[in-house]
């Protein structure tokens, strides 16, 4: 079987070398289903963005970056007869917390969005925020840098937390 | 033939992909549909705000520079026991210094000093510091009362848990009590924040 494959690709592969100019004829089931993907930060674990406020800075309302942007990447595909709209939306509504019974809201953070696809914004704090919509069938890449708003003083510690996005097709 | 290859590889290439793409891992999520079923996939994303312990104090102007409080008796008032109010703070009008304490580190205590370590206006300590009212126009930051002895304290209101986010006027008078020599009596007073 291997010895199969490997003798298709060596074939395949002398092809194009030998006609540079022929095309690849791709079939697509219409009857395929439909299906919907994301993809935020690391593909095989939940990526941390992360704030460190310094201390002669806590509270000025100084925004304070992330130490990296994140890719968010979805797509939802559909048949043409039968198109489909996707929603996107995020959980926040649990807030950070320092493990000593402090907290801060995650409507703290905000993010802006290399493209218009997914628009800049601000966590709302909510349980279902809605960031966008989109019609079958679609792929968006979009890239999203973080900012601690830094508009209050907390208490000192190392607070945690995390956001669930949502991505659904009624 | 070759066209059959072409499509076959394409067809194992897709087959491959696809695979893939139904996997639910992590932080990616894919769904494909089932009769009649919505689809819905979550992903996470975890944040961390890191918030250090600080403590900000400033009395009078920011910066390097000391700011004066002077009391001007006129050769008519002299000792007469009419107080005469400090002028040349920073506060509005002069009236006074403006104080800021912010800090999430705890109860903070206030203590003044002065730069004799134990005597009061110039270099003599002829005038006795308690001499000198001081008074706040806020309660949750009230001013330590002067002495010659130093070391007078006061203990900010704690604005919520460890935090503490104060402001204040604090004014300063010359009591006036009795005559002195004429001159000008200098002192310079140390206040300090203390966290725990």
């Amino acid at each position: 079987m291997l010895l199969l494959i490997f003798a298709v690709l060596a074939g395949w592969m002398a092809d194009t070398v030998n006609n540079p100019a022929a095309a690849i004829v791709v079939n697509i089931d219409n009857d395929a289903p439909a299906e919907i993907f994301i993809q935020v930060g690391k593909r095989r674990s939940i990526s941390r963005v992360r704030f460190r406020v310094d201390a002669d800075d806590v509270g000025s309302g100084n925004p304070v970056n992330g130490n990296r942007s994140i890719d968010i990447q979805l797509f939802i595909r559909a048949p043409a007869a039968n198109p489909l709209t996707g929603f996107l939306t995020v959980d926040s509504s649990t807030p950070l917390n320092n493990g000593s019974g402090a907290t801060i809201p995650v409507s703290e953070i905000s993010w802006t969005s290399s493209s218009p696809d997914i628009p800049s914004g601000s966590f709302a704090g909510t349980s279902s925020q809605q960031l966008a919509s989109f019609t079958s069938s679609v792929e968006v890449s979009d890239r999203h840098t973080f900012s601690y708003k830094n508009r209050n003083v907390y208490d000192a510690g190392t607070y945690n937390g995390q956001v669930t996005y949502t991505w659904f097709a009624p | 033939m070759n066209t059959y290859i072409k499509q076959l590889v394409a067809v194992a290439s897709l087959y491959i992909c696809s695979s893939i793409s139904y996997s639910v891992q992590a932080e990616t999520s894919s769904v494909t549909d089932g009769p009649g079923d919505n689809m819905t996939s979550s992903v996470r994303l975890k944040l961390r705000v890191i918030i250090p312990r600080f403590l900000q104090f400033q009395v009078g102007n920011a910066g390097a520079s000391v700011d004066t409080i002077s009391f001007q008796p006129t050769a008519d008032t002299v000792g007469n026991g009419v107080a005469v109010p400090g002028t040349g703070g920073n506060a509005s009008g002069g009236s006074g210094t403006s104080v800021v304490l912010r800090s999430n580190a705890g109860q903070i205590a206030i203590v003044a000093d002065n730069d004799g370590g134990g005597g009061g206006l110039g270099s003599s300590g002829a005038i006795s510091l308690s001499e000198i009212t001081a008074h706040s126009d806020s309660s949750d930051l009230q001013t330590p009362q002067l002495s010659d002895g130093g070391a007078t304290t006061t203990t900010a209101t704690l604005t919520d848990g460890d935090i503490t986010d104060r402001r204040a006027t604090w004014s300063y008078a010359y009591k006036n009590s009795h005559p002195v020599e004429p001159g000008s009596y200098d002192v310079e007073i140390v206040y300090t924040a203390v966290s725990p």
